[in-house]
């Protein structure tokens, strides 16, 4: 009988990813201050201020580590996409709570402002257009980070110990990781820059737009030139994600149409459709490669 | 489907990387190939075959014959 592939047996190298989270986590949080409502709950329950003000920078914090721990645990031995699951949940939860203990990157709106006047507040597709910005841009951050620094930078960003192969990151391929990258923060600053022109005066919305274009049209030119560089099976994550988003949006899209003609949901407009399918097409091609890729493409959409 | 790429490439000492390289493909799909998470499509399959001067079936065994066989 012929010789097959068989279970590699060559020692795991250690993620740091937890750790690496844990100091992104602290970062962030040191951007924030503490949520006024939230902060009143606390010493509500007899809290002394000073105690559930620092509990509210530093719970958020263990929160996220603690997540990824009960991830690594609960993750171990299933298949790929159940972790995917598994971790996409507990660090929306971990998220949530952040949000809920503090007000984060207090001090960009007044830079905004300076840059494009003041900003009306924002509504739930601003929010979610922030929301997806800040997320893109991170994802850019970190992929293009491995762009730059190579293995060391997986290394600290992978969750789980990991294959020596699935770490390694080659010369050449370092060049996909930065287009990558700049794809992701690209789509972000276009999302980030719809909001603000969303949110600013009639007179200022100009410029706001013109950032937003220009952005969305590199993060299209960037993701064009990854395509072209890509085999058949990246070709097909790609298409399979993209196919999986067509499907969710479809669906979802008839039944808001249903609910709305009951007047079950309000209109969308859109800026509303944009969030939708860039939310679902995250989603969707981050399930659909780490399901068939594993560790190897766990940092964010292909393409 | 099961292959035998692995075995095939220690033997002639490559790394997924010289395979890739060779193959024209990434080393994620040699990983992704050798390890049974996808399966080539029919060009890169005789690629592959013709790298190694084997037919595609002495490279790729399909589970379904072999358990009929069995």
């Amino acid at each position: 009988m012929a010789r097959t592939v068989s279970a590699a047996s060559t020692p795991k190298v250690q993620g740091r990813g937890v750790l690496t989270l844990g100091i992104v986590g602290a970062l962030v949080v040191a951007t924030g201050a503490p949520d006024v409502e939230t902060l009143a709950s606390i010493t509500g329950w007899g809290v002394p201020e000073p105690i559930a003000r620092a509990g509210m920078y530093v719970a958020p914090v263990l929160a996220i580590v603690v997540a990824m721990l009960i991830g690594r645990a609960l993750g171990k031995g299933r298949p790929m996409g159940v972790r995917w699951l598994l971790y996409a949940l507990l660090g929306g939860f971990a998220g949530f709570f952040m949000g809920l203990c503090l007000d984060l990157f207090v001090g960009v709106p007044n830079i905004i402002a300076m840059l494009s006047g003041p900003l009306a507040e924002p509504g739930e597709i601003e929010m979610i257009l922030w929301s997806l910005g800040a997320l893109c841009i991170a994802l850019g951050l970190m992929v293009g980070l491995i762009g730059l620094v190579g293995q060391p930078a997986v290394s600290a960003l992978q969750v789980e110990d990991a294959d020596p192969e699935c770490v390694e990151v080659r010369k050449s391929e370092r060049g996909v990781f930065t287009l990558s990258g700049i794809g992701m923060a690209t789509l972000g600053i276009a999302c980030a820059a719809l909001a603000v022109s969303r949110q600013v005066a009639e007179s200022e919305r100009f410029g706001p737009v013109i950032v937003a274009f220009v952005a969305g049209l590199l993060s299209v030119v960037a993701s064009y030139v990854l395509w072209r560089g890509f085999d058949e099976m990246q070709r097909r994550h790609v298409v399979d994600g993209y196919a999986a988003s067509a499907i969710v949006v479809t669906l979802g899209a008839f039944a808001w149409a249903g609910l709305q003609t009951l007047g079950l949901a309000p209109p969308i407009d859109a800026a509303g459709v944009f969030v939708s399918l860039i939310f679902v097409q995250l989603i969707a091609t981050s399930l659909v490669t780490s399901s068939v890729m594993g560790q190897m493409s766990m940092f964010g959409k292909p393409a | 489907m099961k292959n035998r790429l692995r075995v095939l490439r220690a033997e002639r000492e490559w790394s997924q990387a010289d395979l890739a390289d060779r193959l024209g493909a990434s080393r994620q799909t040699v990983n992704a190939i050798e390890t049974g998470r996808y399966d080539p499509s029919l060009p890169l399959a005789f690629k592959i075959a013709r790298l190694f001067g084997l037919h595609i079936e002495e490279i790729f065994i399909d589970e379904a014959v072999e358990a009929a066989a069995e």
